[in-house]
């Protein structure tokens, strides 16, 4: 995907957990060319390599402080990707639509009230982390060949969340609204199916319970 | 040989810990989850649990990797 974007997101990275696999297009010279890879990150390091133009390898390590200046200075840009952050979802900066999409289709999981009768004062999710981001990543990918998608962001909220904080957001930008509608229930449902993301809710009576889903497993039948 | 088991969620308020490091007579993961079970006695089905070894989801018959880390999970729960 072509274009440099400023993202307080990653600017933000120093200072929050974040865990997350992204594909990202080194946008570094013209000898470089664009190569796509993928960069994983915990905490506060950063170490990516990818290989360039003419097959040169380019890696790269650093503090996510100094990811944020390269992305900021347009030496990177950010494309397909899942996130799991403690960071508020609300402040992620926009999808980076390109111009030859048509349609951008959002779907934001909010915490509500009230869940099976009993009434929810908050939430608190919990994650396997490393297999978390993998799980979200293969979702992303599966998605954009399913769909033919010109972009797609997912990301997961954990920690302690309040009642009407965004828990989950889904982007998808396509040529036609067809195609993000489908692509936007699909990617939710496999993220609820598949990711490993635990959910505690806290109740108004002061006890708490983990939310267990109603759909029957399919590991073990594999 | 050694490995060590994660537990999350519902298993993990079960078990009362959230790693454990454990000498096994175990080779299959599915033998583990029974070991699991008569130490800590978790009330889920096994039916309804997932496995992992090194960070990916595994078969209940995939044989131990020893020092791997092994983490069963109950049904998700995300978005």
């Amino acid at each position: 995907m072509a274009g440099a974007r400023i993202s307080p997101f990653w600017l933000r990275l120093g200072r929050a957990p974040v865990l997350g696999v992204l594909p990202v297009h080194l946008r570094a010279s013209p000898s470089l060319g664009f190569a796509k890879t993928t960069i994983s990150f915990a905490q506060s390091r950063v170490a990516f390599a990818a290989l360039g133009g003419g097959g040169h390898l380019w890696q790269w390590r650093g503090t996510c402080h100094e990811l944020g200046l390269l992305l900021r200075f347009g030496v990177l840009s950010m494309s397909d990707g899942f996130l799991l952050t403690e960071d508020r979802l609300e402040d992620l900066p926009g999808l980076v639509v390109p111009a030859s999409s048509g349609a951008v289709v959002v779907f934001w999981g909010r915490v509500r009230d009230h869940n099976e009768g009993r009434a929810v004062t908050g939430l608190e999710y919990s994650a396997y982390p490393e297999l978390a981001v993998k799980e979200g990543q293969r979702i992303v990918a599966e998605a954009v060949t399913r769909f033919g998608l010109d972009a797609v962001r997912a990301a997961h909220r954990v920690g302690n969340l309040a009642i009407g904080d965004a828990a989950v957001v889904v982007e998808v930008a396509s040529g036609h609204r067809g195609e993000g509608f489908d692509a936007c229930r699909w990617i939710i449902d496999e993220i609820k199916d598949r990711v490993p993301i635990w959910k505690c809710e806290h109740y108004l009576e002061g006890d708490r319970a983990w939310v267990m889903c109603h759909h029957e497993p399919t590991t073990k039948d594999k | 040989m050694t490995v060590t088991i994660r537990y999350y969620a519902r298993l993990k308020e079960e078990a009362g810990i959230a790693q454990e490091t454990v000498d096994t007579q175990a080779r299959t993961v599915d033998a583990l989850w029974i070991e699991a079970v008569a130490r800590h006695g978790f009330t889920l089905e096994a039916r309804l649990i997932k496995a992992a070894q090194a960070d990916e989801f595994c078969s209940w018959e995939a044989p131990l990797i020893p020092g791997a880390l092994v983490v069963f999970m109950p049904p998700v729960a995300g978005g």
